[in-house]
């Protein structure tokens, strides 16, 4: 009997916990009379919230959770700032996380959902292309503004203008990227282009880049990289054995690294023949490729070089945190989502008034597609919802990002 | 309905097929992850007929099971006799195939996938009507002769063998159940989602599936209704300073389960237990109220 009684105890304290936890919990509403009296005395442009709660996908758990460490990271830098300096409309802003997992679907309608449930005036993320295209879907029905981060540009456009995109229109920019290499290395008639088949966002990449050389009537050669790929050498083989004038390399950069190792260790010598993509310059491909990588170019759409005091004080803490400068976008995206955020909220003068909240959802929407704001490299222009920047072309020069080319987008248009 | 409730029930509902799909074939020794693989063929040919033939969700939905279970067979047949081992190794490597197959052809969207999905009305009853379909077609299978065969070729399949049950064709009939099933909830999981690309159906959604239901119980059904709300449930539950755990939990819990309960937390020994406890209970209940009435009266 005791047993019973016991089991039957336990079975029904997990079965209320389950429905008291998912069933959304109460929402954030002022009693009634509270409201009214907030509506009338909100005279359009009081704050109505004690505290800005912004909720953010991130992907805190998987092999990309370093990605949403160092988002978190960067958010975190720009909290302390702007808390110190009066917060949002003097109200303190505080970030509430989610986690989306890595290339988990079902995890990060989860926590879309979970997000959207309490209606939030905009949603910061989804973070990596799997979830931007699973979970933003259900923002756009409820017409909560997106700041989706990771995913390519044609990702970002399919739910414009619903969202902002944090990568910059990488075809454009891998285009003119590529044009500018043509240029200053001239004279290739063949490159080898090492993709990564497993993500739509560095194939989309890829196949601007291709079409860029073929603009010049260079012939391509695609090489898929695994990502579980455990020796390296028979790619770098099959690459030398098509006799490339050049290659470019739009993989992850583990891979980029080792295969340039072993390209070096069957004689290849031209390392200004090599094009390294956005997304390669990160602690991995240094320590890997380190003594392999100088005179390489590589193509970014930020500066890790600026020298912009913000970005230099968030650059030096990561390397008193992690060790190494930081190069990685993670680490600055949901620094500037938030000063983002709070350059809007004042311009508009959000209230979060739950009355409001249809209407300022429209006007933050609205804004974020065309803007400007400063960002933690200076100046930035948001059109029709993707950042607009020029294209870096760096050469690296002691393990490290070196001289850089500016080039303008026109150059491929 | 709130909408992370709306989602949490759907998306356990599928999980929960997709276990029993793992639990069904299990019943003869088998470890098949085929299921995983013809999810994904459901949801991409369900989706692909949506959006570019426009068909209606009904005949899509039975358009991408048929096929389901055509492509269910090729597999099978050759794998009807492999031991459990090498069909474990065999149906993992259908999955990554069935990944690079999708990858790579145009028309399915290759690595940026299917997008725009139309949204269902009534799918959360749609997957509560099949999920309550195949229950009771388990449960059917598993309290009949067929399910008892299935315990004697789990036991030893020599003895099977002698006892004249055709452990192929056996085999054969059970892949192809389970593939039915795996593309039924792909077909779900892509109207739910509402976007396929290749590395949904990959290892991570396996791992996921496999710790529900070695947790849960892999010698009876009820294990996986049990555990899988329970452990999909996990990380909503967790306050946010948790959520970093939850892959720590899933893995404590699953070598706890193994080391303390090798056949899971729900196996026939508790629900024989809880069968006897319950009519005990109600017994002891009946008692009690007739010796009440009795004073009473």
């Amino acid at each position: 009997m005791k047993v019973i009684k016991l089991t039957c105890i336990a079975l029904t304290t997990m079965l209320i916990s389950a429905f008291l936890c998912f069933s959304g919990g109460g929402k954030d509403e002022p009693a009634p009379g509270v409201e009214e009296e907030e509506v009338e005395v909100a005279a359009e442009d009081d704050v109505w919230v004690d505290e800005w709660i912004f909720p953010s996908s991130n992907i805190i758990t998987g092999v990309s959770a370093y990605h949403g460490m160092l988002n978190e990271f960067g958010a975190d830098m720009a909290l302390e700032e702007i808390n110190e300096a009066g917060g949002i409309r003097g109200k303190p802003v505080r970030v509430r996380w989610y986690d989306e997992g890595t290339q988990d679907s079902a995890r990060a309608v989860a926590a879309m959902s979970s997000m959207l449930d309490r209606d939030p005036l905009l949603v910061m993320g989804p973070c990596s292309d799997v979830s931007v295209r699973a979970a933003v879907p259900l923002a756009v029905e409820e017409g909560v503004y997106s700041m989706c981060t990771l995913a390519g540009y044609p990702v970002a456009r399919e739910f414009a203008p619903n969202t902002l995109s944090f990568v910059a229109n990488d075809r454009d920019q891998a285009r003119a990227a590529v044009y500018k290499w043509v240029e200053v290395v001239p004279g290739m008639k063949k490159v080898v282009h090492f993709t990564a088949p497993q993500s739509g966002t560095w194939m989309s990449i890829a196949k601007a880049e291709n079409s860029a050389l073929h603009d010049h009537d260079i012939e391509t050669v695609d090489i898929a990289v695994p990502y579980d790929t455990i020796n390296y050498g028979p790619i770098a083989v099959r690459a030398l054995g098509e006799n490339p004038d050049g290659m470019i390399f739009t993989s992850h950069p583990e891979g980029i690294a080792k295969i340039i190792v072993e390209l070096h260790k069957r004689g290849w010598t031209d390392n200004p023949k090599f094009l390294l993509s956005q997304a390669a310059p990160v602690p991995e491909l240094w320590q890997i490729g380190e003594g392999y990588l100088d005179d390489s170019y590589v193509w970014m759409w930020y500066d890790p070089n600026s020298t912009n005091p913000r970005w230099q004080n968030l650059s030096k803490r990561h390397e008193e945190s992690f060790g190494s400068p930081a190069t990685f976008m993670m680490v600055w995206k949901g620094y500037d989502e938030l000063y983002l955020i709070k350059k809007c909220f004042e311009d508009l003068k959000i209230t979060g008034n739950p009355a409001k909240l249809k209407e300022e959802r429209i006007a933050i929407k609205n804004y974020m597609n065309n803007c400007s704001f400063e960002s933690i490299f200076g100046h930035m222009k948001v059109v029709d919802g993707v950042r607009l920047n020029p294209t870096l072309l760096f050469t690296i020069e002691n393990n490290r990002l070196g001289e850089v080319l500016v080039v303008p987008l026109d150059i491929a248009m | 309905m709130s909408l992370s409730l709306y989602y949490y029930f759907q998306l356990t509902a599928i999980f929960i097929m997709l276990g029993w799909t793992l639990y069904w074939i299990y019943r003869i020794g088998q470890l098949n992850n085929a299921p995983i693989a013809i999810m994904a063929i459901g949801a991409y040919l369900s989706s692909y007929a949506v959006l570019k033939w426009g068909w209606p969700f009904a005949a899509a939905f039975a358009f991408a099971v048929i096929c389901g279970a055509v492509f269910a067979v090729i597999p099978a047949l050759g794998l009807g006799r492999a031991p459990a081992f090498a069909m474990v190794i065999a149906t993992i490597a259908l999955i990554f195939i069935m990944q690079t197959v999708f990858r790579n052809l145009p028309w399915f969207g290759g690595a940026l996938g299917l997008f725009g999905i139309p949204k269902i009305k009534n799918l959360l009853w749609i997957t509560y009507g099949c999920l309550i379909f195949f229950g009771i077609l388990i449960y059917r299978f598993d309290h009949s002769r067929l399910g008892r065969a299935a315990d004697i070729v789990f036991e030893d399949r020599d003895v099977a063998s002698t006892l004249g049950i055709n452990i192929y064709l056996f085999s054969v009939c059970l892949q192809v159940m389970t593939g039915v099933m795996g593309a039924v909830a792909g077909v779900l999981y892509a109207f739910t989602i509402r976007t396929v690309i290749p590395v949904y159906f990959g290892f991570p959604f396996l791992l996921a599936i496999t710790t529900f239901i070695f947790v849960g119980g892999y010698t009876t059904m009820w294990g996986v209704i049990v555990f899988t709300p329970i452990l999909w449930g996990i990380p909503l539950i967790l306050p946010e300073s948790f959520a970093a755990y939850r892959n720590f939990i899933y893995g404590v819990l699953l070598m706890g389960t193994l080391l303390l309960r090798s056949e899971g937390a729900i196996d026939r020994r508790f629900l024989r237990w809880l069968r006897k406890s319950v009519v005990y209970a109600f017994e002891e209940i009946s008692h009690r109220w007739k010796k009440l009435r009795q004073i009473r009266g």
